[in-house]
């Protein structure tokens, strides 16, 4: 079974990819809207965060951000649009970190025990709801590299 | 450790999300370009079945693909036109089922010592870790196929 570190491993090379993603960008940047449907960088950054929270939370630890910070993020919220008050990139980014930081610590501590229990209503135990997560984490870190195309940086920054 | 049952079935899920994020869609609307710099549909969906075949090859099976066919869609090819000589989408989509079944079967076959033996490579250093970075990379694409459906101007939440 896939242990903490090795989820903790994951998480932190798609903090890795959001980095290189998003060097050299503004938060005006991160809120460039997209010429069809889909969310911009600014949403896609700050739900990836609202989960790493939800990872927190199951994991018996406090989440970042506060239910009123969160909301614009979850999933089934309104399309965020170009002048929304929405949480700076800088801010999202920094928080990231933390949650890095945090979940690390966090998992870590959760004994064979815990991540053997049931957690989740449709019955998984703790551990398979924190690995769909840690996936939900990737594929969201994916959608990164064209949201930082859409700036018009017209360049390559990742080697995978 | 993570196990390789727990690998498939990460790379069934990004399947079934590929799966959906594909409805509906024709080759051509695979081909559409993107209005900035970025791969077009096709080639993600063929970059991950070519990247699959390299998991079945240091797995100890047969590629679906060979050397001519993969060529366009390995990392660092050329950006992929709308005009190319590209293949067919469904048959990538046919051919990304039947890599999952093979896949399925031959990690199922693989047992601890050598999952953990020594594997050559920069970034990972067992077969193990070398697979699971390639289903990482499996779900990072995935994620991508999102908005390359909407480019096609379906408008719709298929996830």
């Amino acid at each position: 079974m896939i242990s903490t570190a090795e989820m903790t491993h994951l998480l932190a090379r798609n903090l890795q990819v959001i980095e290189v993603q998003t060097a050299g960008l503004t938060h005006a940047d991160s809120m460039l809207q997209l010429p069809f449907r889909g969310n911009c960088l600014n949403w896609v950054l700050g739900h990836v965060l609202v989960y790493r929270d939800a990872m927190l939370k199951l994991a018996g630890a406090e989440p970042l951000w506060d239910p009123e910070r969160s909301r614009p993020y979850l999933y089934g919220s309104a399309a965020m649009k170009a002048d929304d008050d929405a949480v700076q990139l800088d801010i999202i980014l920094a928080d990231l970190q933390c949650s890095q930081g945090r979940l690390t610590a966090t998992l870590a501590a959760l004994s064979e025990e815990q991540l053997n229990a049931d957690s989740c209503d449709h019955g998984d135990d703790l551990r398979e709801c924190l690995l769909e997560l840690v996936w939900h984490d990737g594929y969201h870190a994916g959608q990164t590299e064209y949201l930082r195309q859409l700036a018009g940086v017209n360049d390559q920054v990742m080697v995978i | 450790m993570i196990t390789a049952a727990e690998m498939t079935t990460m790379l069934a899920q990004n399947l079934r999300v590929i799966g959906l994020q594909t409805e509906g869609l024709t080759h051509a609307d695979s081909m559409l370009q993107l209005p900035f710099r970025g791969n077009c549909l096709n080639w993600v969906l063929g970059h991950m079945l070519v990247s699959r075949d390299y998991m079945l090859r240091i797995a100890g099976a047969e590629t679906l693909w060979d050397n001519d066919k993969s060529a366009p869609y390995m990392f660092g090819s050329e950006a992929m036109t709308a005009d190319a000589d590209s293949v067919p989408m469904e048959s990538i989509l046919a051919d990304l089922q039947s890599s999952q079944e093979r896949l399925a079967e031959v990690m199922a076959s693989l047992d601890d010592e050598t999952l953990d033996a020594p594997f050559d490579n920069e970034r990972d250093n067992s077969l193990r870790k070398r697979l699971a970075f390639m289903t990482w990379h499996d779900s990072y694409h995935t994620g991508q196929t999102e908005y390359l459906r909407q480019l096609t101007g379906t408008n719709d939440k298929v996830i």
